[in-house]
């Protein structure tokens, strides 16, 4: 049986004034559905991005929390510690007495190359910081678009121009008032806000001067494991923007002649084994495989896989206990020494 | 640039639907189709504008030899050379490492020294829409079924036509021809909503369905899984890749109702068919139907001979997998398509007819769902592992994931029970327009977990 042959003419047979007011009223109904979405979430700003004129009281977002502590940073910083919250037991101390450099840590809520790219150029740049050397903690999921646009620095107007598109960065702020995460977020605070909880801690008290982690807010196991599966179901596509803004980092940091050294964030074994039937061992090995290839390009890379780190290393999936933290730091200042680094 | 991205319903659409309809001349027009599609392609990557630009030009400059040559010879000559650029351009970007590598590891299996170097070329996105759409363009030209055209900003805007350059539908040049020189001077309403209609709800097929249950049903497609998990993901992939190409095939035809033009379906329900050779004329319907008048016609023209018809079926499916993909897999899926269609053939030859429809769906079905064996893995050494999580070679598991199995009983009705978009009664009243805003801010919700189309790869 031949299957019926697709006709559209027979829909083009409407009336044309009926076809033109139903246009009409489809675009009008849009475009209102996105003004009260993106409204609602422009007045509600938990992440205070858009400057909305409510005045709801927030939290400060930890990136500028910590932003403020590195412009208050006295003596200046001659090395910076990057990455997500997996590097937070990597202390400033350590760095100074393993490199004699005193350092500041600016460990945030993601590792991202943009994220490296405009905190290392607002510290260099903005500030005047003599930056010398720069540890980075590149997490499996860093150069991988799989999570949210609202820990990208295109959200701090400090840091937005030190992008490499500061004002296309601009526009993708404006767009997330459409988001999902956005919405999510502006219900959330709302919620909290209403059943007057406050909303919720950002950072005040969290931090020593130097950026390193006092007060660790506690974090669920079951939660993070079961967050790693669902960031890692989805193929892990290597996205050529954050290799583009990758690139941009090291080459900034070669121009300034500022040593990068990096390592892949572990995790423990039972995270590593829970991911296994997901994408996440392809997209660590990409990972590593991009650090290695810009190796001698002005960054040091650094295996630390034969520190072979068991679960009591870590205090959750995820962060490694102090005592973890200082190998790791340890181990790094080897490996960067026998790459000629002193 | 992806439809479901901001920047495509945001700012390129809208600008350039305007300018469209802002001018009425026909040059107008084609110019302005042509200048976005080329933004639209060199968003991804500027370079391969060259590559299309180049194998533009020669089709355009072959399609006027060819009618102004007087001799058949002369035809010939400069057909075979549209061909020959046309499949090299292919054949360099698409299948030279896979030719390379092959060569390199048979002739080091027997002993030989061979090193054809691998050049990782990225494959340009929609080369093997465009080449073969191009090169029905010339040989129409030489079967005298269309004029050549002088045109070349009307050429080129056919052959980068943004809704179908990087996924289709293939369109001839026959086919839009005559409504590129269309210039009315108001939008078709009924064009717009309709378009609207389309593009809406292949907007939500890809965000709301497809790209939602992605996750789902792929992660179970790993070594590692057990049998429980490993199947109802396996079906639910097949029924991913079903909505992931339905929507793009919605979404092309509806943004060119928005520019007044009709563009040829490509998707019609392929799991209401009720053999393997239907099936071929409901997916992917613009390359069944090219392979059959580019490649079938010729190759059955003057024989009669049944072994011949079926030599030539085989010939042209694995092509159709060749196409696909340049990998093993994809020529065996090529051979498995082929191997369906000749059992089929002798089956009906041998007077053997199944006459519950329901039977016949659900073998072709089937049929289908298996050869996800070969199309979805990536390597034969993935196809091993999918045997060996379907067969239990990493144990059966406690229980099957219950919500994918959910997912994949209500696509089995949806795909039977439901109409195509087309086939729908539009009747462009209040409670649609409702409907569909709701559907888009849906959509838009959904949007910044951007993914691309799975044929966007060929």
């Amino acid at each position: 049986m031949r299957p019926t042959e697709p006709r559209l003419e027979d829909h083009l047979a409407a009336s044309e004034p009926k076809a033109a007011r139903f246009l009409k009223l489809l675009l009008v109904l849009i475009g209102v559905a996105l003004a009260l979405l993106g409204g609602f979430n422009y007045l509600v700003d938990p992440y205070s991005i858009y400057g909305s004129p409510l005045g709801l009281q927030r939290p400060r977002p930890v990136r500028l929390a910590k932003l403020d502590l590195l412009r208050a940073a006295d003596p200046p910083p001659e090395a910076l510690i990057l990455g997500s919250s997996r590097v937070r037991m990597l202390p400033p101390v350590s760095v100074k007495r393993l490199f004699g450099l005193q350092a500041f840590h600016l460990g945030g809520p993601k590792s991202s190359p943009q994220n490296w790219l405009s905190l290392t150029r607002y510290a260099v740049d903005d500030l005047g910081y003599p930056i010398r050397l720069v540890i980075v903690g590149v997490d499996p999921s860093s150069f991988v678009d799989v999570t949210t646009y609202l820990q990208h620095p295109a959200e701090v107007p400090e840091l937005r121009r030190h992008l490499r598109y500061p004002r296309f960065s601009q526009f993708r702020s404006w767009a997330h008032l459409w988001s999902p995460a956005q919405t999510k977020a502006s219900l959330a605070f709302l919620s909290a806000t209403t059943r007057s909880r406050g909303p919720a801690e950002a950072g005040a008290g969290r931090w020593d001067k130097d950026g390193f982690v006092l007060r660790s807010l506690p974090l669920d196991a079951g939660e993070i494991t079961e967050t790693a599966i669902s960031l890692h179901r989805s193929r892990g596509v290597v996205e050529g923007e954050h290799l583009e803004d990758f690139e941009a980092f090291v080459e900034f940091a070669t121009e300034r002649r500022i040593t990068i050294v990096a390592y892949v964030t572990p995790e423990t074994p039972e995270l590593a084994r829970a991911l296994q039937g997901t994408h996440f061992p392809e997209t660590k090995r990409a990972t590593r495989e991009i650090l290695r290839k810009a190796e001698g390009k002005g960054l040091v890379y650094c295996e630390v896989e034969s520190l072979a780190f068991q679960n009591e290393d870590f205090v959750d999936p995820h962060h490694p206990t102090a005592e973890a933290g200082a190998r790791l730091l340890e181990a790094l200042s080897v490996c960067a020494r026998d790459e000629g680094v002193d | 640039m992806l439809f479901q991205s901001f920047p495509f319903l945001f700012v390129f659409l809208p600008v350039t639907l305007l300018l469209y309809w802002a001018g009425s001349s026909r040059v107008w027009r084609q110019s302005v189709l042509l200048v976005s599609s080329y933004i639209f392609y060199g968003y991804w990557d500027y370079r391969f504008c060259g590559l299309l630009l180049f194998s533009s030009v020669v089709d355009y400059v072959v399609g006027l030899q060819i009618e102004r040559s007087g001799s058949p010879a002369g035809k010939r000559a400069w057909l075979l050379l549209s061909i020959a650029t046309n499949l090299t351009l292919l054949g360099f970007f698409k299948y030279w490492d896979f030719f390379a590598d092959s060569t390199n590891r048979v002739l080091s299996s027997v002993g030989m020294a061979s090193s054809l170097p691998l050049f990782q070329i990225i494959l340009p996105i929609g080369i093997s829409f465009y080449t073969f759409q191009t090169m029905s363009y010339t040989i129409d030209v030489y079967r005298g079924k269309t004029q050549a055209t002088r045109s070349l900003v009307k050429f080129l805007a056919f052959v980068s036509l943004f809704p179908q350059l990087v996924a289709g539908p293939i369109v001839r040049w026959t086919e839009l021809d005559e409504q590129l020189d269309q210039t009315p001077a108001r939008a078709d309403r009924r064009a717009m909503a309709l378009g609207m209609c389309f593009f809406i709800v292949g907007l939500f097929k890809k965000l709301c369905i497809a790209d939602w249950m992605f996750p789902m049903v792929d992660q179970g497609l790993y070594e590692g899984m057990t049998t429980l998990q490993f199947w109802p993901a396996y079906l639910g992939w097949s029924f991913w890749l079903y909505y992931d190409f339905s929507s793009y095939s919605d979404m092309a035809v509806g943004l060119g109702l928005l520019f007044g033009i009709k563009l040829p379906m490509n998707f019609n329900s392929p799991f209401k068919a009720q053999s393997v050779a239907e099936l071929w004329r409901r997916w992917h319907m613009t390359l069944g139907r090219w392979m059959r008048d580019y490649v079938y016609f010729p190759l059955a023209a003057g024989t009669r001979s049944y072994p011949r018809t079926l030599l030539n079926i085989i010939i042209v499916f694995l092509l159709i997998g060749l196409w696909h993909g340049a990998s093993w897999n994809m020529v065996g899926w090529g051979a498995y398509m082929a191997a369906g269609m000749v059992v089929e053939s002798l089956a009906t030859k041998a007077g053997i007819r199944i006459k519950s429809v329901v039977a016949k769906r659900a073998l072709v079905l089937l049929f289908w769902v298996n050869s996800g064996w070969l199309f979805r893995a990536d390597s034969l050494e993935m196809t091993s592992g999918f045997f060996r999580a379907a067969l239990g070679g990493n144990g059966f598991g406690a229980a099957p994931d219950w919500l994918t199995l959910l997912v994949v009983l209500a696509c089995v009705v949806h795909a039977y029970a439901s109409p195509n978009v087309w086939e729908w009664k539009w009747r462009f009243n209040a409670w649609e327009a409702v409907a569909l805003a709701t559907m888009f801010v849906a959509c838009l919700l959904r949007m910044f977990l951007e993914k691309p189309f799975f044929y966007f790869q060929f």
